[in-house]
């Protein structure tokens, strides 16, 4: 692979500065690292391939995750220290961040170059990222799935295999009231949630690719949205256009990454029941244009026709998910129809009209084979 | 007397299947649900049955009142009506001609179809490959060449199998008319009754897919929004007139010479209503067709009804529907099965409305000219499917839907002149006390009315609407012509229709054969004072 000139140059840059580094006697220019960063900031080796570069990448992602080096700076500021130790605790700091920080950097504009450019290395880099991690997503889809369709008791699932932990329940003290122990389903839903927000975290510097990059990697573009997913935690009556947004937000993700809708339909499900759409506060309200014809360029439909495309770009041929996200918004969030009767509207109307059409021309039918009757009588008796 | 010597039907039912099948043609089953869905779904049938009551039956009684008291086709009804309104009879004829030059290429793309999925049931593949539709249709049927694009002015190659499909219609045409109201009322038993057939299988299985009920929700839910301020009113209604006096073959001449054959004793206006409610009560019952399909097609496809609809009705027919038909989960045979029944249904209503419109042209020249009435079938159809030509190549989709478009305003312009000339140079009096006369079902003074005001007026307002939606960019740079097509291919579609009249006048200025062609016939009515009445009516025309 290629790494390009700007890590060559990064790379002398990196020199230089620790060579002013040492020579000077006021700034304490190095950064110092520890040998963990010392490996992370290493070059990693034109010989290596798309997949090496992305586990560098992600290593200092996650180090940079995991080492919260803003915490490090506040608590030095906060120090007792004297101001000139300060400083240049706070300047190295810096300086590791940003080092890190512009090594993750290119190793992901190398990453994408090397995407972009083959089709090989792109194939093998999605299978080699998503297959972990779909298949620990699948496993607990399938088991909250199995507990939506009543296949699978909840005590039945093997939590430890799909690696999820409820919350055990929590007294009430002083200050908070007492919280029940969380449900199976919901761990499992809370986990997915998380996982894919980690997945996504690890992407955040994704943002550096370029249009082509990211068409280069649709599989992960599908997870681009690094929102909170609020209404994870059960239905909360929407009361602002921000909480809409974050509602479709969420809706987006989850129908993104679990197309059959059982995830959507339990977010429905969880509080509500029976879902009263006449509730202004109703999650399914935001929704209800999807089922007005003349609704082409609502948010509404818009988000739906995203997700459906977003769909199509990730099982390609493969219509099932497709279709099972849209029959789930059809039965869940649109007043149009349930898929076994017409809207009621429709169907007086479809009456209205039948009984005018066809019983005006049964009428008609009816007198003219009367008159016809009438004048075979007549030229009879004559 | 009436002609004694004049061709009759051999039965009421025989007229009325006649009437009926020319009605009711491609259009009832695409262009109907997807006007009713664009203009207020179910909200539409108020401004339509308004549209039908007002306009569509009166103009229908009108067509058929005139032809029966005249006796002779439209250039002969209009013509004994009043000299100078000849010609508007053999426009009529004349346009109804034209549109069938083009309206048997689309018949022929679907004999395409239909001998492909016959095929099919055979291989056990259907003819396009999966969701390939719109490509097929394109390059199969329109272009015949899988390199080719339908390109607007690109005259070659010739698609040859479109060629073949149009002789084969053109063939049938002729078989269909070549004896009058004789061999027309023997083949409607079977252009008209097995599509119905057809239809009503078809209704039960696209009922019973999966998704037809959001279809059908999206048909029929009514959107008040187009109903609740004076132009979305006025929009909604002039698509409602528009859709009524398209679908109704009214301004083709074609009721006008149907009428014409029947005997002395005929219930005109309940023959008029029959017609009428046939008609639209298809392409409602059409529409739940359509519009299932659509609903299962948008639930396999993840997308909206409203999004599988588009905005072309004819994409309705030859891209979503075959599309539907590969999704259904059926084995491949039956799906052909569903393709054949549905094509079927299309090819055999629209052969029947096709050789009407011959039909009106033959009898026409027939009335005037004493030509015998096989030849004129033959040259006119011989002369229909070398022009042909002209749409059997990459090109031919575009001109074709130019021509229709502004041949489609003559039918309007048509039916104003009707409307002048009984309202206010015959007199709608005399044609209603004919039609009371000899119809069981009486007629009012509201249907004078309609004739002399109201329709006139929806019709002027309709045209001007419609000259300026077509040539707004003229004057307007953020307008198109229609359908976004060049200037150079509307103003053939206008010339069309220019050439359609100029053909209505030097007909009309050609030497008759017969002395009595404009001697208006007398009626042996039953009741006396009609019987007068209707004499010095004679006199006076």
């Amino acid at each position: 692979m290629t790494l390009t000139l700007r890590t060559i140059c990064m790379s002398f840059a990196l020199a230089a500065a620790l060579l002013v580094g040492a020579c000077s006697s006021e700034e304490p220019a190095s950064p110092q690292f520890t040998d963990a960063e010392k490996e992370l900031v290493a070059e990693v080796n034109d010989e290596k391939n798309a997949l090496d570069v992305f586990d560098a990448a992600a290593r200092i992602h996650e180090y940079l995750r995991t080492t919260d080096f803003d915490a490090l700076i506040k608590e030095v500021a906060e120090s007792d220290e004297d101001e000139e130790a300060k400083a240049g605790k706070t300047a190295r700091l810096t300086l590791r961040k940003e080092w890190l920080e512009r090594r993750r950097a290119e190793h992901i504009e190398a990453l994408t170059n090397e995407l972009v450019s083959s089709n090989d290395a792109s194939r093998e880099f999605r299978k080699r990222i998503a297959g972990p991690f779909d298949t620990l997503m699948t496993n607990r889809n399938d088991a909250l799935r199995g507990i939506f369709e009543g296949r699978i008791a909840e005590s039945e699932v093997d939590l430890k295999a799909i690696k999820v932990e409820p919350k055990p329940a929590v007294p009430a003290s002083k200050d908070s009231e007492a919280v029940p122990a969380e449900t199976i389903a919901h761990a499992i839903a809370r986990t997915m949630n998380e996982a894919i927000r980690e997945f996504y975290a690890l992407w955040e510097a994704s943002t550096l690719l370029d249009e082509k990059a990211e068409q280069s990697v649709t599989q992960f573009v599908v997870f681009s949205t690094g929102k909170d997913l609020p209404y994870i935690q059960g239905f909360k009556p929407i009361t602002d256009e921000r909480e809409k947004a974050d509602m479709l937000e969420s809706l987006r993700w989850f129908a993104l990454r679990f197309p059959d809708g059982y995830v959507a339909g339990w977010i429905t499900e969880l509080d509500d029941k029976e879902p009263d759409l006449k509730s202004e506060a109703h999650i399914g309200n935001p929704l209800r244009n999807l089922g007005v014809s003349d609704s082409h360029d609502s948010a509404e439909r818009n988000l739906a026709r995203g997700i459906v495309e977003d769909l199509f770009a990730v099982f390609g041929k493969e219509m099932q998910p497709t279709k099972d996200f849209r029959k789930n918004l059809v039965k869940g969030f649109s007043e149009e129809s349930d898929l076994t009767f017409p809207n009621a509207w429709a169907l007086v109307l479809a009456i209205f009209g039948s009984v005018v059409l066809f019983g005006g021309l049964a009428w008609s039918i009816f007198l003219a084979v009367q008159s016809g009757r009438k004048e075979r009588l007549v030229a009879r008796s004559e | 007397m009436p002609n004694e010597s004049r061709d009759r039907w051999s039965n009421r039912a025989a007229f009325i299947l006649a009437a009926v099948g020319s009605a009711v043609g491609l259009g009832n089953i695409w262009r109907f649900p997807h006007v009713a869905y664009s203009a207020g779904g179910g909200a539409f049938l108020i401004p339509y049955f308004i549209a039908l009551l007002t306009a569509g039956i009166p103009l229908l009684m009108l067509e058929y009142g005139l032809g029966h008291r005249m006796q002779g086709a439209a250039p002969t009804a209009m013509g004994r009506a009043h000299k100078r309104f000849e010609f508007a009879g053999w426009w009529a004829a004349a346009g109804g001609l034209f549109i069938t030059f083009y309206y048997a290429i689309i018949i022929a793309w679907v004999v395409f179809y239909c001998s492909e999925l016959a095929q099919s049931l055979f291989t056990g593949k259907l003819p396009w490959e999966e969701g390939q539709a719109a490509h097929y249709l394109m390059h199969n049927a329109v272009t015949g060449n899988a390199e080719t694009e339908a390109t607007v002015g690109k005259m070659s190659p010739i698609n040859w199998s479109a060629v073949g499909f149009n002789s084969l219609v053109w063939g049938f045409i002729y078989y269909a008319i070549r004896n009058g109201v004789q061999s027309v009322g023997k083949v409607v038993w079977v252009t008209v009754l097995v599509p119905y057939l057809l239809l009503f299988l078809l209704f039960f299985q696209a009922i019973n897919l999966e998704g037809a009920s959001a279809g059908l929700s999206y048909y029929l839910a009514p959107d008040w929004s187009k109903l609740d301020t004076l132009p979305e009113i006025a929009k909604a209604t002039a698509a409602a007139y528009g859709q009524v006096f398209f679908s109704l073959s009214i301004g083709f001449g074609i009721m006008m010479a149907y009428a014409s054959f029947l005997p002395k004793k005929s219930d005109i206006s309940n023959n008029a209503i029959i017609t009428s409610f046939a008609n639209s009560g298809t392409e409602f019952f059409g529409g739940f067709i359509t519009f299932s399909v659509l609903g299962f097609l948008a639930l396999n496809s993840g997308q909206f009804v409203g999004d599988v609809v588009g905005t072309s009705s004819f994409g309705v027919a030859f891209i979503s529907y075959p599309t539907a038909i590969e999704n259904i989960p059926v084995a491949v045979e039956l799906q052909a099965a569903i393709g054949l029944a549905f094509f079927g249904s299309l090819l055999l209503l629209g052969v029947d409305s096709a050789f009407s419109l011959v039909e009106a042209m033959v009898a026409g020249v027939h009335d005037k000219f004493s030509v015998a009435r096989k030849r004129v079938a033959a040259l006119l159809c011989v002369f229909g499917w070398i022009v042909g030509f002209l749409f059997c190549n990459p090109g031919g989709l575009h001109l074709l839907d130019a021509m229709d478009h502004y041949l489609s305003h003559g039918l309007m312009m048509i039916g104003l002149i009707q409307c002048i000339l009984i309202g206010w140079v015959f007199g709608t009096f005399k044609l209603r006390k004919h039609i009371n006369a000899v119809s069981e079902r009486r007629i009012t003074w509201f249907w004078e009315f309609c004739i002399k005001w109201l329709t006139p007026i929806v019709l002027i307002w309709l045209l001007i609407q419609n000259f300026y939606e077509d040539w707004r960019a003229l004057w307007d740079d953020d307008a198109t012509f229609y359908e976004g097509m060049p200037l150079w291919i509307n103003l053939i579609g206008l010339l069309t229709l220019v050439f359609a009249c100029t053909v209505g006048f030097i007909l009309a200025r050609a030497k008759m054969q017969k002395s009595d062609y404009f001697t208006v016939p007398t009626f042996d009515y039953e009741d006396k004072a009609t019987e007068a009445s209707a004499t010095k009516e004679g006199g006076e025309a």
